[in-house]
């Protein structure tokens, strides 16, 4: 041995505790840290005290037994899987179990595996694991046309006393059944369904196993129908329900529900008298009497809501204002409406939106326009919106029509103190910015100068310029 | 701000080095936060923190003066200054700094530091390892077969 070698500082003379070197094998992949195992007698079993394991088909490299490094025979994605496989069977084998913190399965499924994961829930479940995740999304769905879906073995969770002290559970691309009564989920706080196979019944055991869940995200279950959440479900804060296709309604008696965003088809909502959420985003996407839904049921539906989001897709039928508003958001205090690709350039419709809130304080408007066309010309009453502070709008291009309805804000909100535009990419994606821009921008200008009071911050801006005037 | 007379806490090194830093400075150590809220003394405080010497304290509060002030900072502007940071640290100090940031609970520093020394493991051989952080292979040539043995998928 040379004399620069003898002399490197040792990391068994350094550092003392096995924490740190833990915490460094933390930082690696599995399979690399496992490795460290054959460096000598201490190295030995740090890595079974690791808090963490994922299984993984995507990080990890395969050393030669002469040492030589990142020489990968060509392997198909099935063999891959294989070997992750075969490293987790290994791990769960050796790991000790202390401290485990989560546990996560990150690879496709096929049915070959099925022993091998309910092994490691089992060992995960020993192990009183935290979090345990399992994302096992179909890989390549041309090679692989067969979807095949892991059938969680429940039961293998509640080995003592029938309870379970996991935090997290996230599944996708599982089977559940879950028979009533199986068991107590005491400390579960987010449940995430992504792509699973889990029907009404089997749904709602599992909501009720779940005393105290704060945190439910469903997302793709095209199983379920009916959802509903029963008074059980006391802590739930946040729910979110995202493009279940069969799904009818949703029914929920949670009376601590925060915010609640619904993404998908048109359903039927029914919350108790008591909904107390604060928080709402809408999107019924393809529902051609959306607005009307929104200004004559969803007040009812989310009496507190303080923030609202809707969008508005091409489906949308834009009436314009009520004469009367039957219904008022009592409460909403910030609006946030995405407008997706209509087509049409009258925007005086939202009027009717802003005059069901009459507490507004801040409004964002998201605009996808792609051809805004000529402007629709429609007398529109003036509405006071007394408690307007705060406008933003995406997505300008600076069409006759946006201009009026920024005129229509200018002129209604008495207490206007913010206005920010964010000029639109599409307009820069289709055509030359540098060509079209100056004389839109002149134009724009030239139209706001006319329309926006003394006093008010106003800012406007395209990707190549930004200008604000605070008076003109 | 002007005016305001910034609270200081002295920090004696092992081998004895005083150091006057900020109390905010100081506080991203845990150990130090959780020590001054015990203490609840407002003026001269004197910590004395075992185990770590001079040259790695000062390199140690060069971090957390940074971090103090993070807020100040684009999110990338920081990891930048902590990758150039962590990049001229050489292994003894490196090692230091690891041991420091673990008995002082500067959780960034710590994460930085197991970052860097797993970069400097990843991709290389069992033996690269040794002997890059001078590890004693105390196994028998057998034990080693046998332990190799048992993770086959590893060394094809």
């Amino acid at each position: 041995m040379d004399e620069t070698k003898r002399s490197a500082p040792s990391i068994d003379d350094f550092i003392g505790e096995d924490a740190l070197l833990c915490k460094i094998l933390s930082k690696l992949s599995l399979a690399e840290a496992v490795r460290t195992s054959v460096l000598n007698r201490r190295w030995r079993y740090i890595w079974t005290y690791l808090p963490n394991l994922q299984a993984t088909h995507s990080n990890h490299c395969i050393f030669r037994r002469d040492g030589s490094k990142h020489v990968r025979r060509y392997t198909s994605p099935e063999e891959l899987i294989d070997e992750a496989v075969q490293i987790m069977d290994s791990v769960v084998n050796q790991h000790c179990g202390f401290g485990l913190e989560t546990f996560e399965v990150d690879i496709p499924f096929f049915k070959k595996y099925a022993g091998s994961l309910d092994r490691w829930v089992a060992f995960a479940a020993a192990a009183n694991v935290k979090e345990l995740v399992l994302k096992l999304q179909m890989i390549d769905i041309h090679l692989f046309p067969m979807v095949e879906f892991y059938e969680f073995p429940f039961h293998l969770l509640f080995q003592q006393k029938r309870q379970s002290s996991i935090e997290r559970l996230y599944f996708e691309y599982c089977s559940l059944q879950v028979p009533d009564g199986i068991g107590r989920l005491r400390s579960l706080r987010t449940l995430t369904l992504h792509c699973v196979n889990i029907d009404d019944v089997n749904f709602q055991n599992l909501v009720s196993t779940c005393s105290v869940m704060e945190c439910l995200e469903v997302q793709d279950c095209t199983e379920l129908v009916n959802m509903s959440i029963h008074q059980q479900s006391r802590r739930l804060k946040h729910l979110t329900v995202y493009y279940c296709p069969s799904l009818m309604s949703v029914e929920i008696q949670a009376a601590h529900l925060d915010t609640f965003a619904y993404t998908g088809y048109d359903i039927n909502l029914s919350f108790d008298n008591l909904s107390s959420v604060t928080e709402g985003s809408i999107y019924f996407s393809s529902r051609s009497y959306f607005l009307d839904y929104v200004l004559m049921t969803l007040p009812n539906v989310l009496p507190k809501c303080s923030k609202l989001t809707l969008w508005i897709d091409y489906e949308t039928k834009l009436t314009c204002v009520p004469e009367v508003i039957y219904h008022r958001f009592e409460h909403l205090k910030h609006l946030v409406v995405t407008i997706d690709i209509v087509i049409g350039d009258n925007l005086l419709w939202l009027v009717g939106l802003l005059a069901a809130a009459p507490l507004l304080e801040k409004f964002n408007l998201h605009l996808h326009l792609e051809d805004p066309g000529p402007p629709i010309r429609v007398p529109v009453e003036n509405i006071p919106l007394a408690h307007l502070k705060e406008v933003e709008i995406y997505g300008f291009t600076g069409s006759e029509g946006q201009l009026i309805f920024l005129q229509y804000l200018c002129h209604n909100a008495s207490s206007l103190k913010l206005m920010r535009i964010i000029g639109s990419q599409w307009r820069n994606f289709w055509s030359d910015p540098e060509e079209i821009l100056p004389s839109v921008r002149e134009e724009t200008l030239g139209h706001l100068k006319r329309i926006v009071p003394p006093g008010l911050d106003f800012t406007i801006s395209y990707t190549h310029f930004t200008r604000s005037f605070h008076s003109f | 701000m002007v005016g305001v007379k910034k609270k200081m806490v002295t920090l004696v090194s092992s081998d004895g080095v005083e150091f006057v830093v900020e109390k905010r400075v100081a506080e991203q150590s845990l150990f130090i936060k959780n020590a001054l809220n015990e203490g609840g003394v407002e003026e001269k405080v004197m910590i004395p923190i075992p185990k770590v010497t001079s040259d790695t304290l000062s390199s140690v509060l060069e971090y957390c003066e940074k971090h103090a002030s993070a807020t100040e900072f684009q999110e990338n502007e920081i990891e930048e200054w902590d990758k150039e940071y962590i990049e001229k640290a050489d292994l003894d100090l490196l090692y230091y700094l690891l041991q420091a940031s673990y008995s002082m609970s500067i959780m960034g520093l710590m994460e930085l530091g197991a970052k860097k020394v797993a970069s400097l493991i990843r991709g290389k051989s069992p033996q690269e390892i040794r002997e890059l952080f001078n590890i004693k292979n105390d196994f028998t040539p057998e034990q080693e077969e046998e332990i190799r043995r048992e993770m086959q998928w590893n060394y094809e």
